[in-house]
């Protein structure tokens, strides 16, 4: 097989509400992909009965149809149109702006679709299917979301993939390079918790102001050392209190004078440079343009959406019986899905992670072996130089004992600009580059294969 | 009819795990309790994601319910298995029963009892044709798949799950069913060893596990972390083990008394480890103890006087050896000859025998489908109804015995306790002092536990190749003509 042109590679990322669709790969680095489309199609049924699938509504009769739900395919031949239709604009664009471009980058185009753990064998060879015979392309690659992401983390063998979505999340663990089929879940919580938990104590806003606030600058998850820096009282998540609540007793045991912490927390609220977490309010601006001045709830309504990951990412984790493996996979999340741009969200997350399924010594038992350190008498004599009593910490050989995130690369600098969110797309760029390139085509359905096997040729190459 | 060029769906039914999925895949797609949960509303969850979450919803008053019998390794609840496949088709592999061949797998050591084997593959025809119409059902033995899915005719499989331990020799592709040994004392077996220990460090513990949710997230969760991190088995008795380090502690201590050597050693029985029990204390064992809850596979004996020092593992494996090798011969000969004679009264016993004519395999021309499945275990693949003649002789006793040891397959999930594999070749050599053994246990821990499955998908892709009479492929159409025929 001749390699492919860089200027042809087609990939495309569809998710639930959008899709990212990228057309043609740079020489020199890898660029965020340029377009993000509604993942919508709009069914038609014309007067002799037949179905159409349209960009755009064509009349009022038109249905509003998303392919994808939760990840999941709900209606393929729907998603095969829409496929279609960002294949063939793509086309469309491309030689309106140059007729020629159909001997160059239209003559030979590979395509890599990011796939999801949730669709059927049935769907992927349908998919095969229709991109050989109804979209007449030669090479074709699917690429899950799990893979795409560890390839793009500089090529992680274990890890967990943590995909929060709207209305879901995907948990899903990779080891030696191959996705987990049979422990990869979904749970029914996603971004849109954080909205429900906002709601019930932002009762006067609407659900887009309170997305809008979700989105912006101000709405932040604190770590625990924020907290405590923080204006307000964190101790207890009792929402009856009263939101704008100084912590008085705070102020009166630091043994600073009264007048001065008030005069300079003032002298805060004026102050721009001031972090978002030491104000008591600050304020965003809605899509409608007003000014919303939020308190104390801009720091809530993760805990929910937080508490639900962990507990799976638990159960999951367990259900890998290989120690060995699963003590690198609990060393290399990996967060993706705009919730996870939150300022604050993945450090949350990480810290409830550690909180829920640390393998460490419960704190009363740790205090309890100090105690008892330092009244033996013959340990008097050591600590009394080192100020505190020392204990050596227990040795377990259970998993986890070290829980932390993957480290992102440094060096995509458009992809470092924009977040990494997305980052299975850049994962699609660096598989689709590799391959489409290359001589070799183990990893492509090609025509020939096609031709051969007919879709079943997709599990012959499938990663 | 070729299916070898179509994909099929492999179910395995196991005691304790249930594997799903595609045969043109490395991996299944679900790998899920063979046990469920019954809502309130008489709905039941399957999946252990699912069946965590409902026991938080529903509250631990719900009860945990098994599919397969843990003695004969086969379905006894059939409702449930039914909407256990439902729910395999529908959520989890996603594809329509009707469209595709299905392999299922079922366990050697139910091939002792033709009755029950027969009652079996009936439900299951009845299930797969009648409620799913699924096209094509081929039943295959599990032992004897995983044995030629290695590339070998002769093997002994020993297989440690939950539900307990078993030995099966193959020779020559059948399996001998005079050699079949099975015991009680595998993973199941363990998890109630565990529970005793910890009750006497958490006292509310045994109260906790008089319910059945109770038990089955204790099972899912911390003891099956405790097993996988704590447990081992030394590579001889452990009171052996005990003795000789006693012995050489004693030495280094006469030998420090005449200040050969300055100091003296642990006994490495005695090294501590620690456990996080549950989050909530840390535990501290010294390692005989935890040697002990493996010693107990192997010498039952130990954990109490009513269990049989017989059915440890390494005296299951000579028995079978020796059964299969040796004893028995004329019963097994004789049975053979009663197969013979019942498949000659439905039409021809060749072909019943030939995998190749495959109309016949469901047909019983009137009678039911049992007497003509009847034939199997005792037959070579030539299609002679006789047992193979090497068996016959004692001259070639040596020579079986040789072939078995030389082709040791260890295989389940209770197998991957550390130091199973050399314990079991010691017991061995211990029992056949002259000769050579050899293991096969697959070293990726996955790939061991999802032996069973995997073989399922390389008997699915060898299509029409003999297999003998313990491949089985039946045929929708012909059922329910056969169904047809009966009732008219």
């Amino acid at each position: 097989m001749a390699p492919h042109r860089l200027e042809s590679v087609f990939i495309v990322y569809p998710k639930s509400s959008t899709t990212l669709v990228q057309f043609g790969l740079q020489d020199e680095m890898f660029v965020y992909p340029e377009l993000e489309i509604p993942t919508v199609v709009y069914e038609h049924q014309d007067s002799s009965g037949s179905v159409n699938y349209l960009s755009r509504p064509k009349d009022s009769d038109s249905k509003e149809i998303h392919p994808i739900v939760n990840g999941e395919i709900v209606n393929i031949d729907a998603f095969l149109q829409f496929l279609k239709i960002v294949y063939v604009s793509i086309l469309n664009e491309k030689s309106l702006s140059d007729p020629n471009s159909f001997d160059r980058e239209l003559s030979n185009i590979p395509f890599l679709l990011i796939s999801h753990h949730s669709w059927s064998q049935f769907h992927i060879e349908k998919i095969t299917h229709f991109v050989f015979e109804a979209l007449q392309l030669n090479s074709f690659i699917t690429l899950p979301v799990s893979l795409a992401s560890n390839y793009a983390m500089i090529s992680l063998q274990n890890s967990c993939i943590i995909d929060i979505g709207e209305t879901h999340t995907d948990i899903v663990p990779v080891i030696d390079y191959l996705q987990m089929d049979h422990i990869a879940s979904s749970i029914k919580y996603g971004g849109q918790t954080i909205n429900d938990s906002l709601s019930k104590i932002l009762t006067d806003l609407s659900p887009e102001q309170i997305e809008d606030l979700k989105k912006s600058a101000i709405f932040e998850v604190l770590s625990e050392d924020a907290k405590k820096e923080s204006a307000f009282k964190f101790q207890s998540s009792d929402d009856n209190e009263d939101d704008s609540a100084l912590d008085v007793a705070a102020i009166i045991t630091s043994g600073r004078d009264t007048r001065e912490i008030l005069e300079e927390r003032e002298r805060n609220k004026n102050s721009e440079n001031v972090p978002n977490s030491q104000l008591e309010t600050n304020s965003f601006t809605d899509r409608d343009g007003n000014s919303i001045s939020i308190g104390k709830q801009r720091f809530h309504g993760c805990d929910d959406l937080i508490s639900k990951i962990s507990k799976r990412v638990g159960i999951t984790l367990s259900l890998i019986n290989d120690i060995t493996k699963q003590r690198p996979v609990w060393e290399n999340f990996v967060i993706i899905g705009s919730t996870s741009s939150i300022k604050g969200f993945n450090e949350a997350l990480l810290t409830r992670l550690i909180d829920d399924h640390l393998i460490a010594e419960p704190d009363n038992e740790k205090k309890g072996r100090e105690q008892d350190a330092a009244s033996n008498p013959l340990n008097k004599k050591k600590t009394k130089f080192m100020g505190s009593s020392f204990v050596s910490s227990r040795e377990y050989s259970q998993v986890p004992t070290i829980i932390k995130f993957a480290k992102y690369p440094e060096y995509f600098p458009d992809w470092k600009k924009n977040g990494y969110s997305n980052i299975p797309f850049l994962g699609g760029q660096i598989v689709g580059r590799q391959l489409f390139t290359h001589s070799k085509d183990n990893f492509i359905v090609t025509k020939e294969k096609y031709n051969e096997r007919g879709p079943s040729a997709i599990w012959d190459v499938s990663f | 009819m070729d299916l070898s060029n179509s994909k099929c769906v492999v179910i395995h039914n196991g005691t304790s795990t249930t594997i799903a999925g595609f045969s043109n895949s490395e991996i299944p797609k679900c790998i899920i309790p063979s046990s469920y949960l019954k809502k309130k509303d008489g709905s039941f969850v399957f999946g252990t994601f699912d069946m965590m979450d409902s026991l938080e919803d529903e509250g631990a008053e719900s009860d945990i319910f098994t599919i397969v019998d843990s003695q004969l390794g086969v379905p006894y609840n059939w409702e449930a298995l039914e909407k256990q496949w439902e729910y395999i088709f529908e959520k989890q592999l996603k594809c329509d029963p009707t469209e595709l061949p299905v392999l299922i797998t079922i366990p050697s050591s139910i091939s002792k009892n033709e009755d029950i084997e027969n009652k079996v593959i009936e439900q299951y025809c009845k299930i797969a044709f009648e409620k799913f119409k699924i096209p094509y059902l081929q039943i295959v033995n599990e032992s004897l798949s995983i044995s030629l899915g290695l590339g070998k005719k002769t093997s002994l499989v020993i297989d440690i799950s939950g539900s307990g331990s078993s030995v099966t020799p193959i020779v020559d592709g059948v399996i001998i069913k005079n050699g079949i040994v099975k015991s009680k004392y595998g993973g199941d077996f363990l998890d109630y060893q565990i529970i005793k220990k910890f009750s006497t460090i958490d006292e509310d513990l045994e109260e906790e596990m008089t319910n059945s949710s109770n038990i089955w997230v204790s099972s899912n969760s911390w003891i099956k972390n405790f097993k996988k991190t704590m447990l081992q088995v030394t590579d001889k008795k452990l009171q052996d083990v005990e003795k000789y380090y006693e012995e050489q502690l004693r030495l280094q201590a006469e030998l420090q008394n005449q200040g050969s050597i300055t100091s003296v050693g642990t006994n490495p029985l005695s090294v501590k480890k620690e456990y996080l029990y549950r989050s909530r204390k840390t535990v501290t064992f010294e390692s005989r103890e935890l040697y002990q809850f493996g010693e107990y596979l192997f010498q039952p004996q130990l954990a109490s006087e009513q269990y049989n020092r017989d059915d440890g593992l390494g005296e299951l494996i000579y028995r079978s050896i020796t059964s299969a090798a040796m004893g028995n011969m004329p019963a097994a000969v004789a049975a053979s000859n009663n197969i013979g004679g019942s498949s000659g009264a439905t039409g021809g016993d060749s072909n019943v025998h030939t995998p190749s004519n495959v109309d016949s395999m469901g047909v019983g021309s009137g009678t039911s489908l049992g007497t003509s499945m009847g034939a199997n275990g005792g037959s070579a693949n030539s299609g002679n109804a006789q047992l193979p003649p090497q068996l016959a002789t004692t001259a070639n006793v040596t020579e079986n015995i040789s072939n078995l040891l030389n082709n040791i397959i260890i295989k389940g999930g209770t197998s991957l306790v550390e130091g199973i594999e050399t314990r079991i070749i010691n017991e061995i050599s211990m029992r056949f002092p002259q000769y050579k053994i050899t293991t096969f246990a697959n070293q990726v821990y996955l790939d061991r536990m999802i032996q069973s499955w995997t073989s399922g998908t390389t008997m699915g892709k060898l299509g029409e190749v003999a297999l003998g009479n313990n491949n089985k492929w039946y045929c929708r159409e012909i059922y329910e003509s056969s169904k047809n025929e009966v009732t008219a």
